[in-house]
C-alpha cells in the first residue's frame, strides 16, 4: 500500500511538486500521467525514498518513510526512468549483487529469474552492462525488480525502449502480480497503456494532482465531453489547442 | 580546428564551472582557449618558471663554458647531460599519466556521442578530450619545458629561450600525437575490456623497462671505473632512441633538428588523420558463460567495489604507479627516498581512487538510492578499500626493506603514520568529492583543477611534515633539528586526526 500526504518538493525557489495526496491499495495498478516536467519522476523519487520531500509524509506498507527507510526499500521494487547499471559489471554480476544486497532467498529468486529471462529473451547476462543497448538495460532493470517479487512496485516509464513482445509480457506480468496482491505505481506517456492496464489514473500538471479516478470517473470531468483518454488528457492539462499550433507551424 | 576546439572547450568548461556553484572566469566567455590554459597551466607555469629562473641564475655565476663543455669521447655536452634526466623523467611522467588518461577520457566520456553529432572535425574532438585532462599531466610539462629552455639559454641567450620553447612545443606535439595514436590503435584492435587491460599492462611493462634501463645504465660512483660509467650513462641518456634527445641535439646545433621535426610533423599528421577516422564505438569483448552462485554472500557492496576496482585499469594503474616509482629509487638503493616517494604518490592517488569509486555510484544515480542500505554503507567501502589497499602495499614494502636491511628497524614506526596519512588522504578525496555531489561525473576528471591542487597540496603537506621532516631532522646537523623531528610531525599528525574526526562526523550527517 502506498500513501502520501501533502507531498512537496522544492528545488531552490522552484516548486516541482506542490502538495500531492495519494493512496494506492494492494491489488491496484495506479497510472500516473502528466506532461513533460510535470513532476512525475520527482514524485516517484520521493515515494521510493530516493529524494527527501521538502514537506509531507510518505507511508509504504504502513511504514513511515522517515522512520523505516531501509525496511521499506527492502520490500519495494523500483524501475527508474533511465536504466543505469554499473558499466563494468556483467549482467549476471549485477543480478547477483542485487540478490545479495536485498538478501533475497536464493533458490526461489533464481527459479523466478530463469523464467523471467526466458520470457523477456534475456540471454546476454555474461556480457558487460557497458555493452548493452538501451532496451537490453531496461529489460535487465525490469527483471532485477520482478525476480524479487516485491509487494510494492514503482515503474517510471517502464515500456520506453522495450520491443513489442517484451512490453506485452511486462504488461501481462504486472497485471498478474497486481491480481496476486501487489501494489503497482507507474508513470507512462503511452496513454493506451494507461487506458488498458491501470485501475486508477492520476493526472499531474505543474506539480499538482489535477484529476484522479478510474477512467470512467475521469470521463465525467470532461467539460467538452471527451471520451478517449488522449483528448481528455489534453483538455485537463490545458494543452488542448494542438490543431491551431499545427496550423501555425 | 582550433576555433572548433575553443568552442567545445568553452561549453565543457562552462559546464564544470556552473556545477561548482561559482561565478568565475569571466574571461572564459570571450577567450575560451586562453582562459582554459590559464586555469589549467598556471601552477605548472609558475613551477616551470621558478625552476628555470633558479637554474639560470645559479649557473650564470659559474662559467657558461662548463655548460657547453663537450665530454670527450661522447660528443655530448655537459648541459645536455644535465637536462636529459629531467626530460627522461618528464617523459615518463607524461606517458604514465597522459597517455592512459587520454584513452580513458576519449572512450569513457559519454559526451563524445553528442559531440560526434555536431558538425566538427573528429580531430577537434580528440584534441578537446586530450586537453581536458591537462591538469593531470601539467607537471610532466613543467619538467620538459624548463629543460629545453635552460639548455637553449646557455647555447644562445634570449633567442635560445625561444628556440628551446619551440623545441619543447614540438616535442609535446609528438607526445600528444603518440598518445592519441596509441589510444586509437588499441581501440581498433581489441575489445573494450581486453584493450584496457592490455593497455595498462603494456604501460606498466614499458615504464618498468625504462626504469630498469635507467638504473642499469646509472653509473655507480663507488665503482672505480667511474669514467667508463659516465660514458655509458651519457650515451644512454642522450640516446637517439629517446625522441627528446633529437631536440637536444638540434638545440646544440646539430642538424638532426630538421630530421626530427620532419618525423614529428609526419607523426602528428598521421595521428590527426587516424583520429579523424577514429571509430568511437566499442567492440564487444569475449563472452564467457557463467552461472549463479547458490547462496547469498555477505558484504555485497565491498565485493562489488572490489570487482569494479579490479576491472578499472585506471584504478589499478594508480595502485601500481607508486610502486613503480618506489622501484626507481630502490634500484638505486635509496630506501628512504623510495618509501617517501611511495607515500607521496599514494597520498595523491588514494583520494582520487576514492573519488573514482564514488563516481561509480553517481554514474547510475538514483539507482543506488533504491538499495536497502544506508548512505554510510555505500560510502564507507570507497574509503576503506583504497586505505587498506595502499596501506597493505606500503607495509609489505617496508617489511621487505627491513628484511633486506635497506631500512633501519626504527623506520617500522613509519607504518602507523603512513596508514594515517593514507586514510586521511582517502577521506579528503571522498569528502571533496561529496561536498559537491552534483559535479559532472561522466568524464574521468571528476575534480576541478582547484580540487586537484587542494588534494595534492594538503596530502603533500602531510607527507612532508611527517616523514620528510623526520628524515630531514635526523639526517641534518642542524640546531633546530628537534623542530623537524618532533614538533612538525606532532602538529601534522594532530591535524590529520582532527580532520578525520571532524570529516567523518560531517559525512555521517550527509545526505544526497
Ligand atoms: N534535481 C533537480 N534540480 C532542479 N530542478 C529539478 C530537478 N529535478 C527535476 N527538476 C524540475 O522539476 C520539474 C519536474 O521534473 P520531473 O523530472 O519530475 O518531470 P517528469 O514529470 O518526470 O517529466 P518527464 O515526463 O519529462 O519525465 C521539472 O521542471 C524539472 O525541471
Ligand atoms: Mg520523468
Amino acid at each position: 500500500m502506498i500513501e502520501a500526504k501533502g507531498l512537496v518538493k522544492k528545488f531552490g525557489d522552484f516548486m516541482a511538486v506542490r502538495g500531492i495526496d495519494l493512496k494506492v491499495l494492494p491489488g491496484e495498478i495506479y497510472g500516473f500521467l502528466g506532461p513533460n516536467g510535470a513532476g512525475k519522476t520527482t514524485t516517484i523519487r520521493m515515494l521510493t525514498g530516493t529524494l527527501k520531500p521538502s514537506s509531507g509524509e510518505v507511508r509504504i506498507l504502513g511504514m513511515r518513510m522517515d522512520e523505516s527507510e531501509i525496511e521499506i526499500k527492502r520490500s519495494i521494487g523500483v524501475v527508474p526512468d533511465e536504466p543505469k547499471i554499473y558499466e563494468n559489471l556483467k549482467g549476471r554480476e549485477f543480478l547477483e549483487f542485487i540478490m545479495d544486497i536485498f538478501k533475497c532467498p536464493r533458490s526461489e529468486t533464481l527459479s523466478r529469474l530463469s523464467e523471467l529471462c526466458e520470457a523477456f529473451g534475456v540471454d546476454y547476462l555474461d556480457n558487460f552492462a557497458g555493452e548493452y543497448s538501451h532496451g537490453m538495460k531496461q529489460k535487465l532493470m525490469v527483471i532485477s525488480v520482478l525476480m524479487r517479487k516485491p509487494r510494492v512496485i514503482f515503474l517510471d516509464e517502464p515500456t520506453v525502449g522495450l520491443d513489442a513482445r517484451s512490453a506485452k509480457i511486462l504488461k501481462l506480468l504486472l497485471r498478474k502480480y497486481a491480481d496476486e496482491g501487489s501494489t503497482i505505481f507507474m508513470t507512462t506517456h503511452v496513454l493506451e497503456v494507461a487506458e488498458k492496464m491501470c485501475d486508477r489514473i492520476g493526472i499531474i500538471n505543474e506539480g499538482l494532482l489535477i484529476a484522479e479516478g478510474t477512467l470512467d470517473e475521469l470521463r465525467q470531468l470532461s467539460k467538452e465531453g471527451h471520451k478517449n483518454l488522449e483528448d481528455l488528457f489534453l483538455e485537463l492539462t490545458g494543452q488542448g489547442k494542438v490543431d491551431e499550433i499545427i496550423q501555425a507551424l | 580546428m582550433w576555433s572548433e576546439v575553443a568552442t567545445i572547450l568553452k561549453y565543457s568548461s562552462l559546464n564544470i564551472a556552473r556545477s561548482s556553484n561559482r561565478r568565475r572566469f569571466r574571461g572564459s566567455e570571450r577567450y575560451p582557449l586562453l582562459s582554459f590554459f590559464a586555469r589549467n597551466l598556471s601552477v605548472a607555469v609558475v613551477f616551470g618558471v621558478m625552476i628555470t629562473v633558479f637554474f639560470i641564475s645559479m649557473m650564470k655565476n659559474q662559467s657558461v663554458e662548463i655548460f657547453n663543455y663537450v665530454i670527450e669521447g661522447t660528443g655530448v655536452s655537459l648541459g645536455e647531460l644535465l637536462v636529459s634526466p629531467w626530460l627522461f623523467i618528464g617523459t615518463i611522467v607524461f606517458l604514465a599519466s597522459a597517455a592512459p588518461g587520454m584513452t580513458y577520457n576519449l572512450f569513457d566520456s559519454p559526451d563524445v556521442e553528442f559531440l560526434l553529432t555536431l558538425p566538427v572535425r573528429r580531430s577537434s574532438i580528440v584534441m578537446v578530450k586530450n586537453l581536458e585532462i591537462l591538469p593531470y599531466y601539467s607537471m610532466g610539462l613543467a619538467m620538459i619545458f624548463p629543460a629545453y629552455i635552460i639548455l637553449g639559454y646557455f647555447r644562445a641567450g634570449w633567442i635560445g629561450i625561444f628556440v628551446g620553447f619551440l623545441a619543447a612545443l614540438i616535442y609535446l606535439g609528438l607526445l600528444w600525437a603518440l598518445s592519441a595514436f596509441l589510444a586509437s590503435v588499441l581501440n581498433v584492435f581489441m575489445g573494450r575490456m581486453v584493450a584496457r587491460r592490455i593497455a595498462t599492462m603494456a604501460y606498466f611493462a614499458s615504464i618498468m623497462l625504462l626504469v630498469f634501463a635507467y638504473n642499469y645504465f646509472m653509473p655507480d660512483i663507488t665503482k672505480t671505473n667511474s669514467i667508463d660509467a659516465l660514458l655509458k650513462y651519457s650515451g644512454f641518456m642522450t640516446s637517439p632512441l629517446f625522441p627528446y634527445s633529437w631536440f637536444l641535439r638540434a638545440l646544440v646545433g646539430r642538424h638532426f633538428w630538421w630530421i626530427s621535426s620532419g618525423i614529428t610533423l609526419l607523426f602528428v599528421y598521421g595521428a590527426a588523420r587516424l583520429s579523424s577516422n577514429l571509430e568511437f564505438s566499442r567492440s564487444r569483448s569475449h563472452v564467457k558463460k557463467g552461472s549463479f552462485l547458490a547462496r547469498n554472500r555477505a558484504f555485497p557492496v565491498y565485493r562489488k567495489d572490489l570487482l569494479l576496482l579490479r576491472r578499472d585499469p585506471q584504478l589499478l594503474y594508480m595502485l601500481a604507479y607508486p610502486v613503480v616509482f618506489a622501484m626507481i629509487f630502490l634500484l638505486q638503493r635509496e630506501a628512504t627516498a623510495a618509501s617517501f616517494f611511495y607515500v607521496q604518490l599514494t597520498a595523491i592517488y588514494s583520494g582520487l581512487t576514492s573519488a573514482l569509486l564514488l563516481r561509480q555510484e553517481f554514474l547510475i544515480w538514483p539507482v543506488p538510492m533504491t538499495f536497502p542500505v544506508t548512505m554510510r554503507a555505500l560510502v564507507l567501502p570507497k574509503i576503506v578499500i583504497p586505505t587498506v589497499a595502499y596501506s597493505t602495499i606500503y607495509t609489505f614494502l617496508v617489511l621487505a626493506l627491513l628484511f633486506i636491511g635497506l631500512m633501519e628497524p626504527w623506520m617500522g614506526l613509519f607504518i602507523p603514520i603512513v596508514v594515517l596519512i593514507i586514510f586521511s588522504s582517502t577521506l579528503l578525496g571522498a569528502w571533496i568529492f561529496l561536498r559537491r555531489p552534483n559535479r559532472p561525473v561522466k568524464g574521468r576528471n571528476v575534480f576541478t583543477t582547484v580540487e586537484v591542487l587542494m588534494v595534492q597540496g594538503i596530502t603533500l603537506l602531510w607527507t612532508f611534515s611527517t616523514l620528510g621532516a623526520i628524515q630531514l631532522g635526523i639526517a641534518r646537523d642542524w640546531s633546530f633539528y628537534w623542530l623537524l623531528k618532533y614538533i612538525a610531525p606532532v602538529i601534522s599528525i594532530s591535524s590529520m586526526i582532527y580532520f578525520v574526526i571532524k570529516t567523518s562526523r560531517k559525512m555521517r550527517g550527509f545526505n544526497l
